[in-house]
Parts: structure tokens; sequence; C-alpha cells
């Protein structure tokens, strides 16, 4: 059995859409604690991680854990039936159904059919990055943008002082440079010396477009993958890692 | 195995072009297969994840979404692989090529199988609803990233359906035979094996994990289709008896849709020539397959005809086909009914009697079948002397069947599953006129109409069937033989199959207006068969030049029934033109 409430429907919409990035099944596990995800893309060139604690809720009550495994094209569209103002309730009973009430106006339920679970859980890929920053995740948002406008994949170098977004394309190329400083957009820079990784733009924009919070932490290394990371609906976290592109000589 | 080392192979017997020398090659990578991994290895060089009367879905991929895979595999934008794609003109090599400049990681690599190759390609072939699309295209990319560039290239082609290496089914059955006996002796029994279960994966893993005795004994199985067997044609009703041995068993041709029904129970699955089910399609005739075979279990084959719904009369079989082509079956078999005769069996009560003579046979099957008016065997009388057949054939044309077909009586009259035997021999109405046979062709191409024609197709160009190549060569370009409706429903029948380039598996010297995919296969008679320095089919076999159907024209007959490679083969088309005698004075 379970049940949880949300007063604001805002941050289950935030949630579900950065979910809808990358996956069409979500496979929530959810115990005493909260509501954990760890999927890969089916590409398995990206990969999410999402840990919501039971504080994040009103109510919270799991009595043994469970994976709860949903279309992510049905939960988009009840979300966006939602209301600003409706409170939310969720609910999984006897029924195996997973329950979503909306609680406004007029008060109304979704029960939708879960699907059946993958044979096994996706396990974190073991990194260890070389650079890491903080930065204005607006700011990230239209680094990513501008290199899109010439380019399908983006360079992203860091050193000690700065970090450069770059890309090329058939047309010409495009730069963003960004410098630690007062007032700068890096809030926080750490990279000992000068890492430089390539990634596809179609999943960097994606992902950048799920990041609801303030700030992001982006973590790299040399043709590593890349991961980010932010807050996400007040006292939980979310985390996407992105596999580079390489070049082959 | 990895998948890699099949890739290796492929790439050798691609750039050989000597059908032994494939054979060897592809022979020496299966004696390094295991049991676990040599069904997925003969599936994916087949280029079918599953066999056809599975009725499972074939993975598809249109070109259009493999240049979104590459592009996003190899992180160059589409209009990169658009544009190689028309220099290079082979989207597997396109994805070779770009994939060894720059290419997407995934988080976690892993060296492919070629188990991981056909379970991914198999998942994305299951994929359906709302959001598959882009999944299919996810999945592949993430197969792609995992693959070197020469697999990508092959793990693409045959995502697409079409490995293009020129290993048919029949040089897969020698590779097989000479990997696992040493030698290409043991071919026929594989062959036969394969005939027997339409499962050429399987029947590799039996013969590697069970030994070569096993594939021997193969015995049908309820459900599983029989490769049908075929019948040859001859011109004369003395040539025909000489060659069947002085005896025939002489049988009227139903101008109807051959059918093979298996029955269990209560339980009917009925497959056409091309081994697809078509059980939806005649509800009619599960019934009385239910109702009027007495044995619970059986494989039985007969001819379904449309009949007339008040005279019963037969109807001809453009009629039957415009009943296989409606969705709407029930309002279909009241305007359109069907009669059914059956004319062999092939297994009862657990026994495989394939291997009976012919009249032992059709004994068992009289007493498996309780006559009603739309259920009998068909028309058939034991024959000795070729006047008295030329008199069944003049009853037979004049009460309107298509002709006959002998059949020999002696001791070895088998049930040769998946040949064309001189066991049996067609004697058609339509010799009468000009060649002696009439062919059944794949359409490759076709030329722009003039004048009356504009806007059509003025003439098209036909292929056979290369089965050592699985390949299709011309033989000949057909203007004639056309009414104006034929030549509508040509151009809508042909409006799906349209490409810009010529397909990779149609050779031809000439250069058609349009191209198509080898699909649609129609019925074409000529006056001879002729040597030709325009056509390929055949080239290098007899003369200089290829074969060609001189005079050649359409009869109008669509064989909707019949897959591209079961059209008339070069090798028919040459022992044709073997038999054919010299023009009278």
């Amino acid at each position: 059995m379970f049940h949880a409430t949300l007063d604001s429907s805002k941050t289950w919409k935030q949630i579900v859409d950065a979910l809808a990035t990358l996956l069409t099944e979500v496979n929530f596990v959810v115990n005493k604690n909260g509501i954990t995800l760890t999927q890969l893309d089916s590409s398995k060139v990206a990969m999410i991680d999402l840990t919501l604690p039971a504080g994040v809720f009103q109510e919270f009550n799991c009595d043994e854990e469970m994976q709860l495994c949903l279309g992510v094209d049905e939960l988009t569209k009840i979300s966006r039936r939602m209301a600003a103002d409706d409170r939310l309730e969720f609910d999984v009973g006897d029924d195996k159904r997973f329950e979503i009430k909306m609680i406004g106006q007029a008060e109304r339920v979704f029960r939708l059919q879960m699907l059946t679970p993958p044979d096994n859980q996706a396990k974190r890929p073991d990194l260890k990055f070389m650079a890491k920053l903080e930065m204005n995740s607006d700011a990230l948002k239209q680094a990513v943008k501008d290199i899109g406008v010439i380019s399908n994949h983006i360079k992203v170098t860091a050193d000690k002082k700065s970090v450069i977004f770059a890309g090329e394309g058939d047309t010409g190329e495009a730069e963003v440079q960004l410098t630690t400083g007062e007032d700068s957009v890096i809030y926080d820079l750490d990279s000992k010396e000068k890492s430089t990784a390539m990634y596809a733009l179609n999943y960097l924009s994606e992902i950048v477009k799920a990041v609801a919070a303030d700030t992001v932490i982006i973590q790299f290394s040399d043709d590593k993958p890349m991961r980010l990371d932010f807050g996400i609906a007040e006292a939980g976290s979310i985390s996407f890692v992105l596999a580079p592109r390489i070049e082959r000589r | 195995m990895y998948y890699s080392d099949l890739a290796t192979t492929y790439s050798a017997v691609e750039q050989t072009s000597g059908t032994l020398d494939k054979i060897e090659k592809f022979s020496e990578l299966l004696t390094r297969a295991s049991a676990d991994d040599i069904e997925s290895v003969i599936a994916l060089t087949m280029g079918k994840i599953h066999p056809d009367w599975k009725d499972e879905p074939e993975v598809g991929i249109a070109e259009k979404v493999a240049v979104q895979i590459v592009a996003a595999a190899a992180g160059v934008p589409e209009s990169e692989v658009t544009d190689s794609l028309r220099d290079v003109g082979d989207i597997g090599e396109v994805a070779e090529q770009l994939l060894s400049k720059s290419a997407q990681a995934t988080l976690f690599s892993e060296d492919l199988s070629p188990n991981d190759v056909y379970e991914a390609l198999d998942e994305v072939a299951h994929l359906t609803g709302p959001g598959s699309a882009r999944e299919k295209i996810s999945k592949m990319v993430g197969l792609l990233s995992d693959s070197e560039p020469l697999e990508a290239k092959y793990i693409l082609r045959t995502a697409m359906g079409d490995l293009r290496l020129g290993l048919g089914d029949m040089t897969i059955i020698d590779s097989l035979s000479v990997a696992f006996t040493g030698d290409r002796e043991a071919r026929s029994s594989i062959e036969r094996a394969y005939n027997v279960s339409s499962d050429l994966p399987w029947v590799a893993r039996v013969l590697l994990s069970n030994g070569f005795e096993e594939v021997t004994s193969v015995h049908p199985q309820v459900g599983r289709p029989i490769r049908m067997m075929a019948a040859k044609k001859l011109a004369t009703s003395e040539e025909i008896l000489e060659k069947v041995g002085g005896q025939a068993l002489v049988e009227y041709k139903y101008d109807g849709e051959r059918v093979q029904a298996h029955k269990d129970g209560d339980k009917v699955v009925l497959f056409s020539r091309r081994q697809e089910r078509i059980t939806s399609q005649y509800p009619d005739v599960v019934e009385m397959v239910t109702k009027h075979l007495k044995p619970e279990v059986c494989i039985v084959e007969a001819e379904i005809v449309a009949i007339d719904p008040d005279s019963l009369e037969m109807r001809p079989f453009q009629e039957l086909m415009r009943r296989r082509r409606k969705t709407d079956i029930s309002e279909m078999r009241d305007t359109v009914p069907v009669a059914l005769y059956l004319f062999d069996i092939l297994y009862v009560e657990g026994e495989d009697v394939m291997d009976r003579p012919m009249l032992e046979r059709r004994t068992l099957l009289e007493e498996a079948v309780s006559d009603a008016d739309r259920v009998r065997l068909t028309s058939a009388e034991l024959v000795n002397k070729s006047e008295r057949l030329d008199e069944v054939f003049k009853d037979a044309v004049a009460t309107g069947h298509e002709g006959v077909i002998a059949k020999a009586v002696h001791d070895d009259s088998v049930y040769q599953a998946g040949s064309r035997s001189w066991l049996w021999i067609k004697l058609k109405a339509s010799y009468k006129e000009g060649m002696a046979d009439s062919v059944d062709l794949v359409v490759v191409g076709a030329f722009h109409g003039r004048g009356k024609r504009t806007g059509l197709y003025g003439a098209i160009l036909a292929a056979v069937y290369d089965e050592t190549t699985d390949s299709y060569p011309t033989v000949c370009k057909i203007g004639t033989g056309f009414t104006d409706e034929m030549l509508v429903e040509m151009k809508q029948r042909l409006d799906d199959l349209g490409r810009a380039e010529r397909h990779p598996r149609v050779e031809s010297d000439l250069d058609a207006d349009v191209w198509f995919d080898p699909e649609l296969v129609i019925e074409v008679i000529g006056d001879e068969i002729t040597v030709s320095p325009t056509h390929v089919a055949g080239k290098g076999i007899l003369h200089e030049g290829g074969l060609a159907i001189r005079f050649p024209r359409f009869t109008g007959r669509w064989r909707d029934d019949k897959s591209p490679n079961q059209a008339t083969t070069v090798e028919d088309l040459v022992e044709m033109y073997k038999n054919q005698r010299p023009e009278g004075p």
C-alpha cells in the first residue's frame, strides 16, 4: 500500500517533464524513505537518477518497497489536466493501479494501469570527474541555444578560470565564454587541468529543458560522460549523465 | 562468438563473387558457432528475424528512418547523412564511413554477440503503439553506438531486411553442409529438413547440437508449414508420360489458390503458397476442414476455388484474389463463396506420409475426406496412353479448368517438399499458343507511357529469380497484353514499391524510368526464349549473353499468391531454353 499527498501540482509537473525528456516508461522504486528512479534511456546514451525523499510530500506512507512502472505519455497527458492550485493525492491499493487524485474545485481521479517493470535495475556508471562547476541554469540554457544555432554538438572546455561552450557546423562556428569572478554566472569552478569533451546537442538541449532550479552543477572529464545535478521539488534532487560524442581519427 | 566475427565474414563474402568462395568463407564462420548462437547467426544472415509463417512483425526500418538513426549514432546532422547517401548509394556503407569518423558513445558499452544483435532487432520489431517510432530510433541508435563501424554497416542492412551478400537460402544450406559434414554431399538432406520445417535457423541448430542423423529424420509438425512441392511443365502428353514412367494420375488443374491446411482437433491453420497464414481470410474453409476431414490431426493440400453462389460453378482465380484483398471477409464469404478441392495428404494422425507413393497418399486422402457439395477430392484418373491424357486435358479445359497435372505413381512418387519436381508435370491450356510455358516474373522497373498511355507505364521491366545469388536479373520488357484497366491497376499496385534507384538485388543493363522493390509477381507468356545482349538472366551459363523472352505479353494474372522468390528461376529458364525445340517449317 502506498499513499502520498503533494500540495503543489507545479512540482509534480516539473518531475514528469524532467522524466519525459528521455524516457517513454518510468520505473519508480517506492519505499518508506521516498521515491527513487534510476534509468537509462533506450539508446543507453543518457541516464536519469531521481531522488524524492519522503519529506518532499506532505503525507507519505509506504509499508513495503514496490516498483511503479508507468507510461510517460499517460503521465504527461494527466499532468496537463492539473490546475495550478490543485492538491494531489497518490495511492496504490490492492487493485495494483496507480491513482492520481486532483483536488480543487472538483475532485478528479485518474487510475492508471501499471506496466511490468524491467527485469533488472540500471546500475550507475562508475565515474570520476576532472572538472566541476556550479553555474546559473539560465546561462547554461542560453549557451546551449547559442551553440545550437550553428552546430548539432557542443564542445565543453573548462580550465582554472573559465568555461567555454563551442560548436561548429557547415555554416560556421559559435563560442560562448564564461569567466569566473564577481557577478559571474559561474558560481564555482574546480578544474585543476584543462578538460574538454563533446556532447550531442539533441540530448543536451532536452536535458537542460528539465532544469527548473536556479543553479546547476556540471561535472565532466576529457572525452568522458558529463553529469548534471540540480534540485527538484525543494528537497529532491535529480541528475542526468550523458555519454560523450567521440571523434575517431 | 562476437558479432564482429560475423561482420568480418560478411565483408569477405560480399567482396568475393564466386558462389563456391562465398560458401567456403561462410562455412568457416559456421564452424566457430555454438548451439547457443547458431540460430541468431542464420536468422541474421537470412535477413529475417522470424520465418514468415510465424506471423511476427519484421524490423522494417525505412531508409528515411535509417538516416535519422545514423545521424544520431554518428553525431552528425541528418543533411550530412543524406548527402553521403546520395554519393554512396547504400545506407549501410554510409553508416560505416560516418561512424569511423565520429560516434556517440554509450554509458555501458559491450562487445556485441550475434544474440545481442538478434534480440535488439527483435525488440525493435515488436515495439508498437504511441511513441514507438521514437523508441525504435533510440534503440537502434544504442545498438549502432555500441558497434564498430563495420558491424554498424551490416546491422543497419539487416534491420532494413537486405544484407546484400548474395547468400541465398540455398547457399546458406550449402555452407551448413560444408561446415558440419565436411562437404556438400549432405546438402540435400539439410534442404529436405528445411523444406519440411520451413525454419532454417532451427535446422542449423539441430545439425550442430544433435548431428546430421537427426537432420535426416526431421518430420512435419502441425502448425509449421511444409514448403510446397511444385510441378514442372511440358508441352505434350507424350513427353509427360515418358517422363513420369508410362503411367500417371492425371488431375484437373483448378484455377484457384493453393492452400496447405493443418488440422489439430478443432484448431485449423491455413498456409498460402507464400507460407503466410491465411486462416482469417477463409473462415469458410476452416469450417470445411473441421467438418469434413475425419482425422483428428492431419496436414492436407487443396485448391480453394471461387464458385458462383447459385449455380456452384467455378469462377476465375481473379475473383478469389479480389476476395483475398478485401477486409470485410464475412460479406465476401457470401458474394464469393468457395469450394475446396483436396489433392494430397502429408501427415495423418501422427504419421509422416510424405514418402508414401502418390496412389497410397490418394487412398489415405479418400479415407480422410467425407465428401460434401463444396468439399471433395480433385477429379483424377489413372492414365497410361497419351491419347487419353489429351482427352482428359480437353475435358478439363472445356469445363473451365486451367489444364491438367500428371503425377507419377511409381514407387518413388513421394511428396518432394520445396522442390519443382519431374514427379508432377503440368500441361496447361495456354501452352497451345506461343511459348510452351508461361512464366511468373517479378516487376522490377517501368518506362513512362506516351500518347494514350501518358501518366501510366508504357512498358514494364520484368525479372526472374536467381537462387544462387539471391537476386533478380531482367528477362524482358513487356509492353503488350495490357488492357487500359490493367495498366491503371499496374500503376496502383506499383505506387508503393517505387524507388529512385535500381534496387540493389535487381540486375539490369537497361535503364528504367522508374525502379521498384522486387515484390509484384505477374504471369507472362512469350513466343520463345532467346539469347540476348540486353537482358542478364543466366548470363554466362549458356552463351555470351543472357536469356530473354521474345514477344512477352501479360496474361492478366496477378500472382499475389506468389512471393518474388517463388517466381520463375534462372534455372527454370535455362531448362525451358534447352527443352525448346526448333520451330517447325
